[in-house]
């Protein structure tokens, strides 16, 4: 019986995949592939359009393997990379459109409600926003990023991104309100 | 803004969710990768082809080019080396004697043969452009030619007919004395034949075998590198289109 030793050490696995290793590439996919799916099906609504953005995306991260410096996380650069393969695949599929308001519209208080909802109902929920909402919404509230960065990433003001998440917070909120989940204190914003 | 309670809820869930793909995207995905070098590949080559042509043209260039600077160097050589020849004996011939024999008494008819001769030269490697100079010759030539018959046997190296020297030699030696009048009309008769001959020499001159040949030689070889110019061209740009229709 053959003994295959198993690479755990992703920067090794790293470096035999920028060699176009075969085996090392699949291992990398098969490490991240389950996460980054997830990823790309924030943004995408429908599954086999998310999966089809996700390879395309792994095609990507192969390509420039070479490019990742050991600086940051593997796994967050690859999400850096699905995340931008999402975004212009919907800005391809024309389903990306921000309108420009001001932000003085949206200085409003909001219900800290606390949901107790599984993932399948979250995403639900997320689906039913528009595109340029959920995608804000997504960037900001579960990827972390910053108004600024959204700002530059979706070449949009940040303006436009502080209104999008106000109205994506003011929907969800009532969505769900209306599924009866339970909602105490209020938060000023 | 913070983030709100129902967010971080969504957060948490959504990123510790994993969906996993169909079974047969890494298939897919490793079909694109190998498609993806495949093309790659043939790219280099045409590149390590186009870079050979390259190398090939530039070596025949400088081969090619080699010969030619030369060739032109082995027509100018000896060239210089038979005027020098030319010129040389020439003026041994005419110091030699002038420094033995006529040095002591006559040093001023000496130098105007020189002279003469120094300037006549050049006229008759050029073709003898000028015709009228020669006019002048004879009087200078006058002066020492009339007591000098030795100096007379010397002008027959520079070109003056045996025939012309021997009558004056002959009428020197009758009469003991020869006239002016005569010494100018066997000078005019002698400079007529000299003319003569260099017409003739001249004539001879420009049509040179030699010259004729090595221009020949030149242009075969210019044409064969033009040639073998033309043919790695065509090939260059024969692969530089398949590289682009390729791309």
């Amino acid at each position: 019986m053959k003994v295959i030793p198993l690479i755990k050490n992703e920067t090794q696995l790293i470096a035999r995949a920028i060699k176009n290793n075969r085996g090392a590439q699949q291992c990398l996919y098969d490490l991240h592939s389950g996460k980054m799916l997830s990823v790309c099906r924030m943004y995408v609504k429908d599954l086999h359009h998310a999966e089809e953005v996700m390879l395309n995306g792994f095609f990507k991260v192969f390509k420039y393997l070479a490019d990742f410096k050991n600086e940051g996380s593997f796994e967050g650069w690859i999400r850096k990379i699905m995340i931008r393969e999402c975004i212009s695949f919907l800005r391809s599929e024309k389903a990306l459109e921000f309108k420009e308001e001001g932000l003085e519209e949206f200085n409003g208080s909001f219900n800290n409600i606390e949901s107790d909802i599984n993932v399948d109902e979250i995403q639900q929920i997320i689906d039913s926003l528009p595109e340029g909402y959920r995608v804000v919404f997504v960037m900001y509230a579960v990827e972390g990023y910053k108004h600024l960065e959204i700002s530059k990433i979706l070449n949009i003001n940040i303006g436009t991104s502080k209104s999008q998440l106000f109205k994506a917070r003011k929907m969800l909120q009532e969505k769900l309100r209306t599924q009866n989940i339970s909602g105490y204190g209020t938060v000023k914003i | 803004m913070g983030q709100l309670k129902f967010e971080k809820d969504f957060s948490e869930k959504l990123n510790k969710r994993k969906i996993e793909p169909k079974a047969g995207n890494w298939e897919e995905l490793s079909a694109r990768l190998n498609s993806e070098e495949k093309s790659k590949r043939p790219i280099f080559w045409w590149i390590g082809i186009a870079a050979t042509i390259v190398g090939g043209i530039l070596i025949f260039s400088i081969l090619f080019n080699k010969p030619i600077s030369e060739t032109p160097e082995i027509v100018n050589t000896p060239e210089e080396e038979i005027l020098k020849e030319k010129i040389e004996p020439q003026q041994i011939s005419f110091e030699k004697p002038a420094s033995k024999e006529v040095a002591k008494p006559e040093k001023a008819s000496v130098k105007p043969v020189e002279n003469i001769f120094s300037k006549k030269e050049p006229v008759a490697n050029t073709q003898l452009t000028s015709m009228g100079k020669p006019q002048e010759t004879p009087k200078t030539e006058n002066n020492h030619t009339q007591k000098d018959p030795e100096l007379m046997k010397e002008t027959k190296i520079s070109g003056i007919p045996e025939e012309v020297i021997a009558e004056a030699s002959s009428k020197a030696n009758k009469t003991g004395e020869i006239t002016d009048a005569e010494v100018d009309a066997l000078l005019a008769e002698a400079l007529t034949k000299i003319k003569g001959d260099k017409i003739a020499k001249s004539v001879s001159e420009n049509i040179d075998a030699k010259s004729l040949l090595l221009g020949v030689e030149l242009e075969m070889e210019q044409s064969i590198r033009e040639k073998v110019f033309d043919v790695l061209k065509e090939g260059y740009f024969k692969a530089r289109t398949a590289v682009v229709n390729r791309n």
